[in-house]
């Protein structure tokens, strides 16, 4: 009886707890193929706060929720997200039953992409670099469009740079100090083990970071949240890899709170899409969590990611012409391989150690202690009093002949006498018979009587030793406030110098600049004269030293109508150089520390999300950031000396967009209009350039030197417009629109470092050449136009089929800033020094000379299909891939060469029609495939 | 919803609109001011002979001898010499084609002249200006002349001397500029040369 009495009540009680919060639905997840269960699966309610994450039998269950329709979202990465309509009554928890989720095998696209965000364009901090790599598990359509279809073409996201996004693993922000750019080959090829990843769009709030105007990509590496199993997968690519193997295995959390994940892969090719690049690249992964109690959890993730490979150059189209689009000028025939003088090692190791603190149900607290270390080295051929080996040298080449003008008589034309066109077409037997790298030439030439190298192969090191600590603080303040606040603290010490890696069959190298006299040709005053050997530190040697610390705190109101945020950050940098060389055109200002440079800055953002009903949505946001300028620009001439820019301040970054958004069962369609301005950023870069100083000793004025460009005012301003629509319940089709105007606000100012300049009494040889005219002109780096429509069937039987074309169109050429100076149009053998200018020089033909090339607009068709099999409890897989199925030939970007800085040269340089110092560009790959088979037990 | 859509079609299409004047349109070229007047001898240069540098005039006077094209170390110039002309006076007038004062103020006109062996004051190189030259009769026109720092007899040989700044925001309509050396190719302390270079004239800001 008494028993009776005790399970009525309990029975009761269950029923008391039903009555309590009787408004909602319940139900259970499992995988289609295996139909098991599905753990940390997540639920939510659209238009909600309401979210739920399954447990171990697949199982959900939302109690409160306003009756009427609703819609429940259900995801997890690598399946297909779902959207469910619930009719929910009041009173009545709704059984949904067993709702079947479907693996998404087009994830297996994103694999297709790593071979993207290598690119050579991203190499020289070009700023090229497009934001494939951000995009890859996105679910955006417009953001699967800009990546898998438009990345090849090198679309960039609102014409934004990298360093405008925030790339982090568990909350730790991986873009580098230097540049602001993350160095995706870190944890390249280790495509299973980041698939853990969250996204947010423009300036949209991060739970883990303030972020920049473009988004946020944190990489998840938490053991304990990959779905147990293990996977091998094997992979070939005619792209800058030949072939690929990657395993991976997760233990799931076991009973004694362990977890842990371990990855590994391989990517290698002979032989890349253009010629000589080989690639050789090594990933290992490991993750280990221990739980230790309800409320703490440690996880220790270490990355270890050595990547190698060959670059390619970017050609002329005279050189182009010639060889070819997959021509490269930087390997050469040795032994019977082909060997490339340009390679790009990687090698930095993380080692992040995680703690994840659940304070209370409504608060957890994620702390971190990162070390990561490693080296990156770029190698290159230096010729010491020697020719240039290159064999694309404008010397080598027909045009150097057929450009030509009398030297006295600069209107008259002799590139066409038949003794230059006799050379021209000699050079041209020449350079094909010779079009590589003679590494043999090299190795004879370094034959010399007292055994010093006139050729070396060396490197451009940066060894980087940075420490992370980070901590971030999420809490529900409210039912419908939630804070985010973090901190990060960085400190980085960055070794840079030149390394010798081969003498070419020399004894040692004389580490002298030859280009300069007496003690002026001294790398190192303190260690005059020094031989060096291989793998030795030469030429220039210094660190930088940065400290930096972030803070912010995030506001996120949720109501009914109407969710918004606020978000506020503080950041102080600290900079200084410390020259481990006493360099001889420097002796005063380039050994020891230098200034210490301290910047405070800050950034407000907020926005608003206004729903309309269930399924349409309004967003705005807004972003004003001011930005602490990056190593790179602070230090103009790092390798010789101590000396800043003056008076650099860093960026200020204002940022707005509005956004519609639609989400019903078969339509999901979103339509942005942005506006991004930057004011005050700066850009360096290195070249020879000949007519831009006063002629001194009849060298016409030319001289290397350094570029620097402040006060840079850029505008991206455009819309971007993304639909998908579910046809039938297989097929689906996609379509995506760009449309942007990136541009120059303004006139920057134009600085040049001219080394021939310094001396004891001229310590910062700076000329200023005023502001350039480039208001008006576009920013390079990417189609700022492009469209695409797909198809996508999905068949019930595990297979499907994509294709998609893209137009892709209003790309730029990268202008120089100097050519834009008035310096343009200052003769520099005008004897006056009262800035004359060329006598025959008109506003009209400026304005030809001048105007920027746009690349021709072309359309890219893509074919994807896949299918996976269900054996024995494994599932076996495949996808391909072909990529610009009519092998269309196009240029993805390019630059003007500075050598011509004025209009005599550029203009005769022009008029000749093969002109020796026309751009150089890069060209995208033409077809190429991608094949993936993969096992998952 | 039909009519938000309208509304986000609309605002779609009035940014593209808006667009529609394209950034271009604000692209200038480098600022400079065109040179009023130029001349380097370098078009057509031949060296060691007869000057005919286009629009120029090269008036013996007296004599045989006329101004010269030389070039020297790729720099073209114009040189006028009584050495070995076995005439007992030489003049030589270089006048250079007409130059418009009118369409702009404030000109200054400046040129580089060296000698070589001249020892005498009286084997002179004049600077002259016309402003009614006829095109033809160089005698007939009435010649002012411009003050211009000049090489002298101890000057280094061919070293270039600047002109210095003259001022020519004075004169109006078309002007000649001539430059007249006398000379003789039989006192031999008479027989020394004269180059001019870089002639320019511009307007001064």
């Amino acid at each position: 009886m008494k028993k009776l009495v005790i399970s009525i009540l309990f029975v009761m009680n269950v029923a008391v707890v039903f009555a309590q919060s009787g408004t909602g639905f319940t139900g259970k997840v499992v995988d289609s193929k295996t139909q098991k269960p599905l753990q940390n699966v997540i639920t939510s309610i659209q238009n909600t706060n309401q979210t739920q994450i399954t447990d171990a039998l697949g199982s959900f269950t939302f109690k409160d929720v306003p009756a009427g329709e609703q819609l429940l979202q259900i995801k997890s990465s690598g399946y297909k997200n779902q959207l469910i309509k619930v009719e929910v009554e009041e009173g009545k928890i709704l059984d949904l039953g067993v709702v079947v989720f479907e693996e998404d095998i087009t994830e297996e696209q994103q694999l297709s992409l790593i071979t993207i965000t290598e690119n050579d364009l991203g190499d020289d901090n070009s700023g090229s670099d497009n934001t494939a790599g951000l995009l890859q598990a996105s679910r955006d359509a417009f953001q699967q469009s800009a990546a898998f279809n438009w990345g090849q073409a090198r679309f960039r996201i609102r014409g934004l740079d990298n360093e405008n996004a925030t790339t982090m693993i568990n909350g730790v922000v991986m873009n580098k100090i230097y540049d602001g750019r993350p160095q995706w080959s870190n944890w390249g090829g280790l495509n299973d083990a980041t698939r853990n990843q969250e996204f947010t769009m423009g300036s949209a709030p991060s739970d883990y970071t303030f972020g920049g105007i473009l988004g946020t990509q944190e990489i998840n590496t938490r053991a304990s949240i990959y779905r147990p199993g293990s996977r091998v997968s094997f992979s070939g690519t005619n792209t800058n890899y030949s072939w690929r193997t990657m395993g991976t295995h997760a233990s799931g959390m076991d009973k004694d709170g362990w977890a842990f994940v371990i990855s590994a892969s391989r990517r290698w090719a002979q032989e890349g899409y253009f010629e000589g690049t080989d690639y050789s690249a090594n990933s290992f992964f490991a993750s280990v969590e221990k739980k230790i109690n309800d409320k703490h959890s440690l996880n220790f993730t270490s990355i270890y990611a050595e990547n190698s490979r060959g670059k390619s150059s970017p050609n002329t189209d005279e050189v182009t012409k010639l060889a070819g689009v997959k021509y490269n000028s930087y390997w050469g025939w040795q032994d019977g391989k082909k060997r490339n003088s340009r390679d790009k090692d990687v090698e930095e190791p993380i080692l992040m150690l995680n703690h994840f603190w659940k304070i209370s149900d409504k608060t957890n607290l994620n702390t971190s202690i990162t070390h990561q270390f490693g080296k990156i080295g770029n190698s290159r051929i230096d010729n010491q009093g020697a020719d240039n080996p290159d064999p694309t040298y404008y010397r080598n080449l027909p045009s150097f002949y057929t450009s030509q003008y009398d030297l006295v008589d600069y209107t008259n034309f002799i590139g066409n006498s038949p003794e230059n066109i006799a050379n021209g077409i000699a050079a041209r037997e020449s350079f094909l018979a010779n079009r590589q790298i003679n590494w043999n030439t090299l190795y004879q030439a370094n034959q010399t009587s007292d055994g010093h190298s006139a050729y070396i192969l060396y490197e451009d090191r940066t060894d980087d030793k940075i420490w992370t600590a980070n901590s971030v603080l999420n809490s529900q303040l409210a039912d419908n406030i939630v804070m985010n606040a973090g901190a990060t603290f960085r400190k980085l010490k960055s070794n840079n110098f030149a390394n010798m890696l081969d003498l070419l069959g020399g004894q040692y190298y004389n580490d002298v600049d030859n280009f300069q006299s007496g003690s002026e040709q001294q790398a190192d005053l303190n260690n005059p004269n020094r031989q060096v050997g291989v793998g030795e530190k030469f030429a220039y040697n210094y660190n930088l030293l940065a400290t930096t610390i972030d803070a912010f705190t995030q506001f996120k109101f949720s109501y009914n109508k109407y969710d918004f945020y606020l978000a506020q950050t503080f950041n102080r940098t600290q900079y200084q150089r410390e020259g481990l060389y006493r360099n001889g055109l420097y002796p005063t200002n380039s050994f020891g520390k230098g200034a210490k440079y301290i910047y405070e800055n800050f950034g407000f953002k907020g926005g608003l999300t206004y729903k309309i009903s269930g399924r349409q949505f309004l967003n705005f946001n807004t972003a004003y950031i001011t930005k602490a300028p990056t190593l790179r620009n602070v230090y103009p001439n790092a390798r010789l000396n101590n000396n800043s820019i003056e008076g650099l301040t860093g960026e200020k970054i204002t940022s707005m967009d509005a956004s519609y958004i639609i989400r019903t069962p078969k339509l999901k369609s979103r339509l942005t209009a942005y506006y991004a301005n930057t004011k005050n950023a700066t850009e360096t870069s290195f070249f020879y350039g000949e007519g831009i100083f006063e002629d001194v000793d009849n060298d016409g004025g030319d001289a290397f030197v350094a570029e620097t460009v402040t006060n840079i005012e850029k505008q991206n301003i455009g819309a971007e417009l993304g639909i998908e629509y579910q046809i039938t319940s297989t097929i689906k089709v996609i379509a995506s629109g760009a449309y942007g105007e990136y541009t120059y606000k303004n006139n920057p100012t134009v600085s040049l470092n001219n080394d021939n300049l310094a001396s004891p009494t001229n310590t910062n040889p700076v000329t200023d050449f005023g502001t350039a005219k480039l208001k008006g002109y576009r920013l390079a780096g990417g189609p700022q136009t492009a469209a695409s429509l797909g198809l996508e069937y999905r068949d019930p039987a595990f297979w499907w089929i994509g294709a998609n074309a893209n137009y892709l169109a209003n790309n730029y050429l990268d202008s120089s800033a100097l050519l834009r100076t008035d310096n343009f149009f200052r003769n520099p053998q005008d004897p006056y020094n009262i800035n004359l200018p060329f006598p025959e020089a008109t506003d009209e033909r400026a304005r030809e000379l001048l105007k920027q090339e746009r690349f021709a607009d072309f359309t890219l068709v893509n074919l994807t299909g896949g299918k996976s099999w269900r054996i024995d409890g494994k599932t076996f897989g495949f996808f391909a891939s072909v990529n610009n199925v009519f092998d269309v030939i196009y240029k993805t970007g390019g630059f003007e060469q500075t050598r011509n800085a004025n209009f005599r040269e550029v203009n005769q340089d022009v008029s000749s029609g093969t002109p020796a110092f026309a751009p150089k560009y890069f060209y995208g790959y033409g077809r190429t495939y991608f094949v993936n088979f993969y096992i998952n037990f | 919803m039909k009519i938000n859509k309208i509304f986000f079609i609309l605002g779609f299409v009035s940014i593209l609109s808006l667009t529609g004047c394209s950034p271009e349109d604000d692209q200038k070229t480098p600022d400079f001011v065109p040179l009023v007047f130029s001349e380097d001898f370098s078009i057509g240069a031949v060296d060691d002979t007869i000057l005919d540098t286009q629009g120029w005039i090269n008036f013996n006077e007296v004599g045989n001898a006329k101004w010269k094209e030389q070039v020297f170390s790729n720099n073209p110039y114009a040189e006028f010499s009584s050495f070995q002309s076995g005439d007992a006076v030489n003049i030589g007038w270089l006048v250079s084609p007409s130059i418009n004062l009118d369409t702009q103020e404030n000109e200054r006109f400046v040129f580089r002249a060296s000698q070589s062996f001249v020892t005498s004051s009286s084997n002179s190189l004049e600077v002259l200006i016309s402003t009614d030259f006829d095109g033809t009769n160089v005698t007939t026109a009435t010649w002012e002349p411009l003050e211009a720092t000049l090489p002298t007899t101890s000057s280094a040989y061919f070293a270039f001397i600047k002109s210095g700044e003259i001022d020519l925001s004075g004169y109006t309509g078309n002007v000649n500029i001539a430059f007249k050396v006398r000379g003789s190719g039989t006192n031999t302390t008479l027989d020394g040369s004269y180059q001019v270079d870089d002639i320019r004239v511009f307007i001064k800001q």
